[in-house]
């Protein structure tokens, strides 16, 4: 009886690893590129042409294969978790609010791509290059037009004033990345960011746990009755685009004066067996074919200066040129403090 | 060959959890608790907080409990008593809220709240602990109806009717006489509908407003936001031996007695008329309104209505890989494999349970139930850190995703088929030994096409909650051409625009109906034998 | 051949089978008979494998089987109930046994029938068992066991939960089936008319003993003991004294206790002439009962000291006074 069951055991291991050892991709350092295959780690808001990455494996031979990991926050943890043995071969989506974490965990190799002159220097956060700016989105406040019954507010001080009240929905620091970054922007732009949460509470403001909660519940366009949301610069050109029926102008607009800016990284993962291939598809992130394709898809903005934005972007958003910005060493330091102060103050 | 058929039914099972369940686990935590480990542990019940998370979380999952069963047992009373055909259906119909991904149901949930006025004011349930409770209701009626009706079909009528003879009234009859024989299928029910409510995580956030925490939140919040890993691993401890607890109680009552459930004789009774139309407009109400709000969302275009959203689905949007009818492909291929591990690793497992020797069934009822009581970020982050070497390195293959959905399907399988085959009466087995049959081939023979009856309700389960599952596996690495409708859903939803919230809703909706024809499809594949029972 | 030695099976303290022996020729059907809780079940349990026993050996032709597992036996049993597969249509039913021996399917099917027809139910195949009545689930049971053409079959109070006529239908006939196969058969039953009519051999148990072994209609008129007599449902028990005298005058046996047999008595006339030296007591009809088309009467002897029931072939009315003679030859003493 013993001896058959480690018999069994071993043959359903045996079996096992044949199995994933079939299913595993083939690694092998070549100096070559052509028929590599890499893998490209990302999160779940990932989209792109289908041409676009064909254009990627047409120039250099190399295979992307995507792989999706919940939203940037898991991903960044996933990430840090498989250190030194990672997942894939090249990060994308990482952003300024989450990067002092991941490099503070070693999770790139240091990588300048030549295309890199084609990007401003305001988004080169990462003196050493271990991770590459690719875009830029900037989380702001959002405000149905017609539901508003007022004048829109134009500073993000106005939030508190009487004729806003019960009108705001904002999302949970502690859970929504738009939220976390809205909260940056109420400290980057308020000494007595406390006072002005207090003020906010006091004028009813509504704490959604997610963006689709906050904006498909609680705001306008999901049914809801507040009229005012924390948003992206980019979402009025998603109104225009996904409208049913279709529409001209967004029925949305933006307070550009609540604008934090978050930006994107790419990042050769440590550890990547395919250095080369890696390298490659960082540098085709800031060619205009795939720079051009990013803002319909995830609805961000390219960072290099000769990418171009299709006319629905120019006609429903405008860029501010002063965002709230910080340095994403200070929001690693702070984050546990800030969002358990801002937690007693809204939630307290 | 009877001992390597013996082995296997331990050892399949028993690799199958230790690989995929435990291993990752146990290395996950012990990461996590390295150094300082015990100290914060420590440091989580000294923190009033903490205290409070932990309280909540135990006590907002028993009272979904009790409020569940007591919602559902009257619907589970009328399946029993139905005949099979319908009885299958209503099992496949209440099903259907287990697919709806917790973003669409809590949209659902806080459009009534607003429709009827709960939204605010004196009888305010949203962002309340009623409506977390809500949810929970309507999400796990499923488990009881299913669990206990189809049970309670198998047991003999007339026991019942001896009762009522003697002048007991139906009340009487019910608390006296049924009661004390479904133990063993209410316990199986409340110990699934339990664990659930226990890691329940999209609707605390949605639902219960930014205040409300469980172990559960807590545990995404250090280990996510945080990235406090530490602190995580502490509350997935704290979250295990709460589980093992309650398994070890649930466990307790499903053994006492078992009851014989061969040769059930059925009578046709007559169900009051009042009674009938009273539970099918309850369970209209419960799972048909936040039903209703969806399907309604799904037509509604502009101002009007259409099929616009349906038709939409066959198209690509940029927003996903492919048109959103086809992520059902992958969601069906998912479930379809999930499924069969479930099916075949739970049911192995259950037939050790039931036979093993004491120790060893304890042990494997205790084991293949707590994947459904533990943190998906505790299970998707383990298996990254430990499956992750050559020769077993999953993280990047598809297996994954359905390995990580068996997971969780299998406590179901195994906590309805479990009292089935105890209740199979002895001298069946004994019968087919005298006539020659080897032990395993009794359970072959026997125990599995009469246990069938649960195993059924639990393949049902398993691929339901396979076609809905977003926790365990949103914490895994997915690749981005398998995306899975579900997933398909969420990221619709994720960008704003009319139009793909329409087809987010129609999407939903299809995932409805497609779950609702593959459980009767499942369910009716189990052929005469069910009938008779 | 099938002998049981000195079996023994203790539960704990109880011992349910107390070194019980006792044999079944070839063919023939061996009867255990007692009341519920004598060890009969469990005693057969122990034949069929299902149960072990604590001491004692099973010899089935020359050879001790009390090792084998119960699949390993190649013995037949109807369970009490039936056990009936559920999940199976009658005809999967009686072909189970031959499955596990790896019978071919024309074969099973053919094997099939023939014992569909050798308990008339000959086109039940495809029937589901549920929907059968009483009686023939209890044929399809009967099939069953006898489809894989064991070498002994054993009963388990097989006919317990029919009703009357079906029963009566069926103790005639299972034994007409039984002797067609020519398959030696244990029955247990606490019925002595049904032991009575199916066996070729009782066996009488009580409190997990034997208590009296023989073939029926032996042991119906020679109980031996009175615990045996009164489970037979022998009424009349009587002590008779040294010189035969009983207190309501004198009997030709004894001393010691007897069994007077119900069909000892002939009533004769008082006035008339006494065919022969045997005595003669008078006593009261105080009931009179037509039972399985014979006349059951019950009398108080004069001084009322003993309550009596015979048979009697003249017609007697409640309340008359007549008097009996008895028939020695039907009078057996018992211990």
């Amino acid at each position: 009886m013993k001896r058959s069951t480690v018999k069994v055991l071993t043959l359903i291991v045996a079996l096992g690893l044949v199995a994933t050892a079939c299913g595993s991709t083939n690694r092998t350092t070549a100096d070559t590129l052509e028929g590599t295959t890499i893998t490209l780690v990302t999160h779940d808001s990932f989209a792109l042409s289908d041409s676009t990455l064909k254009a990627f494996t047409d120039q250099t031979g190399v295979k992307v294969d995507i792989l999706e990991s919940g939203d940037a926050g898991t991903m960044v943890s996933q990430a840090i978790l498989s250190a030194g043995n990672p997942v894939g071969d090249v990060m994308y989506g990482i952003d300024n609010t989450f990067l002092q974490r991941g490099l503070d965990a070693g999770l790139f190799e240091p990588y300048a791509s030549p295309a890199l002159s084609d990007v401003p220097d305001k988004f080169k956060l990462d003196p050493q290059h271990r991770v590459t700016p690719i875009d830029f989105g900037d989380v702001c406040v959002n405000y149905w037009t017609d539901a508003l019954g007022t004048a829109p507010p134009t500073d993000l001080a106005d939030l508190t004033k009487p004729e806003y009240a019960g009108k705001l929905v904002v999302e949970n620091p502690e859970t929504s990345s738009p939220g976390f970054a809205f909260l940056l922007a109420t400290i980057v732009r308020f000494k007595d960011w406390e006072g002005y949460w207090a003020g906010l509470r006091a004028n009813d403001v509504k704490v959604a746990s997610g963006w689709e909660d906050a904006y498909y519940s609680d705001f306008t366009a999901g049914g809801g009755d507040r009229p005012l949301v924390v948003s992206y610069a980019s979402s009025p050109v998603a109104e225009v685009v996904y409208a049913d029926p279709p529409v001209d102008t967004a029925p949305t607009g933006v307070l550009a004066d609540s604008c934090f800016r978050q930006i994107e990284f790419a990042g050769v993962l440590k550890g990547t067996p395919h250095r080369a291939a890696a390298q490659a598809l960082i540098d085709f992130m800031l060619t205009p074919t795939f720079q051009d394709d990013v803002p319909l898809n995830m609805f961000v903005f390219p960072v290099t200066k000769s990418a171009t934005l299709p006319k629905v972007f120019l006609d429903n958003v405008t860029v501010t040129d002063t965002p709230l910005t910080l340095d994403p060493a200070t929001i690693e330091a702070n984050r546990d403090k800030w969002t358990a102060r801002w937690s007693e103050i809204v939630l307290g | 060959m009877r001992t390597a058929a013996k082995a296997l039914t331990v050892a399949l099972p028993a690799v199958f959890i230790l690989v995929f369940f435990a291993f990752p686990v146990a290395n996950l935590l012990s990461t996590g608790l390295v150094g300082g480990g015990l100290h914060v542990l420590g440091g989580l019940f000294g923190s009033g907080r903490e205290r409070g998370v932990i309280w909540f979380t135990v006590w907002q999952a028993a009272v979904s409990t009790l409020l569940t069963l007591a919602v559902a047992m009257p619907m589970a009373s009328l399946v029993a008593r139905m005949g099979e055909r319908r009885r299958r259906l209503v099992r496949a119909l209440v099903t259907v809220p287990f697919v709806l991904p917790t973003v669409v149901v809590g949209g659902a949930f806080e459009g009534l709240f607003r429709r009827f006025g709960l939204d605010s004011g004196a009888l305010r349930l949203d962002g309340t602990v009623w409506a977390i409770l809500a949810a929970h209701v309507f999400f796990n009626y499923a488990v009881v109806v299913r669990t206990v009706g189809s049970y309670w079909a198998g047991l003999d009528a007339r026991l019942e009717e001896q009762a009522r003879i003697l002048g007991a009234g139906r009340w009487r009859t019910f608390v006296e006489v049924t009661l004390p024989r479904l133990r063993p299928a209410i316990a199986a029910a409340s110990a699934i509908v339990f664990l659930f409510s226990f890691t329940s995580f999209g609707v605390i956030l949605i639902l219960g407003g930014p205040r409300r925490a469980t172990i559960e939140t807590d545990i995404y919040r250090f280990a996510v936001t945080r990235g406090d890993l530490t602190t995580a691993a502490s509350l997935a401890v704290v979250q295990l031996v709460a589980v093992v607890g309650l398994i070890a109680l649930t466990t307790m009552l499903e053994r006492r007695r078992p009851i014989t459930t061969r040769q059930a004789h059925r009578v046709s009774q007559r169900v009051g008329r009042a009674w009938l139309w009273g539970n099918i407009a309850a369970t209209a109400l419960i799972l048909g309104t936040p039903i209703g709000v969806l399907v309604e969302r799904s037509l509604s275009v502009g101002d009007g209505y259409s099929l616009r959203n349906y038709g939409a689905l066959i198209h690509r949007t940029r927003r996903l890989p492919v048109p959103a009818l086809l992520t059902l492909r992958n969601s069906l291929l998912y479930a379809v494999v999930a499924t069969s591990l479930a099916v075949v690793v739970g049911g192995l497992a259950s037939l050790v349970v039931v036979h093993g020797r004491r120790v060893l069934s304890r042990v494997f009822d205790l084991g293949l139930t707590l994947p459904l009581g533990t943190s998906a970020v505790t299970i998707g982050f383990g298996i990254l850190i430990t499956l992750d070497r050559p020769p077993l390195d999953l993280r990047t293959s598809w297996i994954i995703i359905p390995i990580a959905h068996a997971l969780v399907g299998i406590p179901f399988v195994v906590r309805t088929m479990v009292p089935v085959l105890r209740g199979i009466d002895e001298s069946l087995r004994e019968a087919a030994a005298v006539l020659g049959a080897v032990p395993s081939r009794v359970r072959r023979e026997i125990d599995l096409p009469i246990g069938g009856r649960g195993l059924v309700v639990g393949a049902g389960f398993a691929f339901a909650v396979s076609i809905g599952e977003f926790g365990a596996t949103s914490f895994l690495p997915r690749r981005a051409d398998t995306i899975t409708a579900p997933v398909a859903l969420f990221r619709l939803l994720s960008t704003p625009g009319a139009s793909l919230r329409g087809q987010a809703m129609a999407l939903a909706v299809v995932l409805m109906a497609v779950v609702a024809v593959a459980v009767v499809a499942i369910e009716s594949a189990r052929g005469t034998a069910d009938g008779g029972m | 051949m099938l002998s049981i030695e000195s079996a023994t099976v203790r539960f704990g303290e109880l011992v349910a089978v107390d070194d019980v022996s006792f044999t079944v020729p070839d063919g023939q059907t061996v009867v255990l008979l007692g009341p519920s809780g004598c060890g009969k079940s469990t005693l057969l349990r122990s034949i069929a494998g299902l149960q072990p026993l604590d001491s004692g050996r099973i010899v089935r032709d020359g050879t001790d089987i009390v090792a084998l597992r119960p699949h390993e036996r190649g013995i037949g049993m109807m369970f009490q109930d039936h056990a009936l597969f559920p999940h199976r249509d009658v005809g999967r039913n009686v072909e189970f046994g031959l499955r596990m021996k790896a019978v071919g399917s024309g074969e099973r099917r053919e094997r099939v029938s023939e014992m569909l027809r050798l308990v008339g139910l000959s086109g039940f195949e495809r029937r589901t068992v549920t929907n059968l009545s009483g009686g023939e689930a209890q044929r399809v049971a009967l099939a069953r066991a006898l489809a894989p053409a064991p070498g002994l079959l054993l009963l388990d109070e097989p006919l317990g939960s029919l009703d009357r006529e079906l029963r009566d239908r069926l103790v005639d006939e299972l034994p007409e089936m039984l002797r067609r196969v020519g398959i030696s058969a244990v029955h247990v039953t606490h019925d002595h008319d049904e032991a009575f009519a199916v066996g070729d051999q009782v066996v009488v148990m009580g409190a997990g003993r034997v208590l009296r072994v023989g073939p029926p209609m032996e042991v119906w008129a020679d109980p031996c003991t009175e615990t045996v007599a009164r489970f037979l449902g022998h009424r009349n028990i009587v002590g008779v004294g040294a010189r035969g005298q009983v207190p309501w005058g004198e009997i030709s046996v004894g001393p010691g206790r007897v069994v007077v047999l119900p069909d000892a008595a002939t009533v004769v006339d008082p006035g008339g002439t006494r065919i022969d030296h045997r005595p003669s007591f008078e006593a009261d009809v105080v009931a009179s009962r037509f039972r399985g088309g014979r006349r059951e009467v019950e009398v108080v002897t004069i001084d009322g000291s003993a309550r009596l029931v015979f048979l009697l072939v003249r017609e007697v009315i409640v309340g008359e006074r007549i008097s009996l003679v008895l028939d020695p030859r039907r009078i057996s003493p018992i211990e």
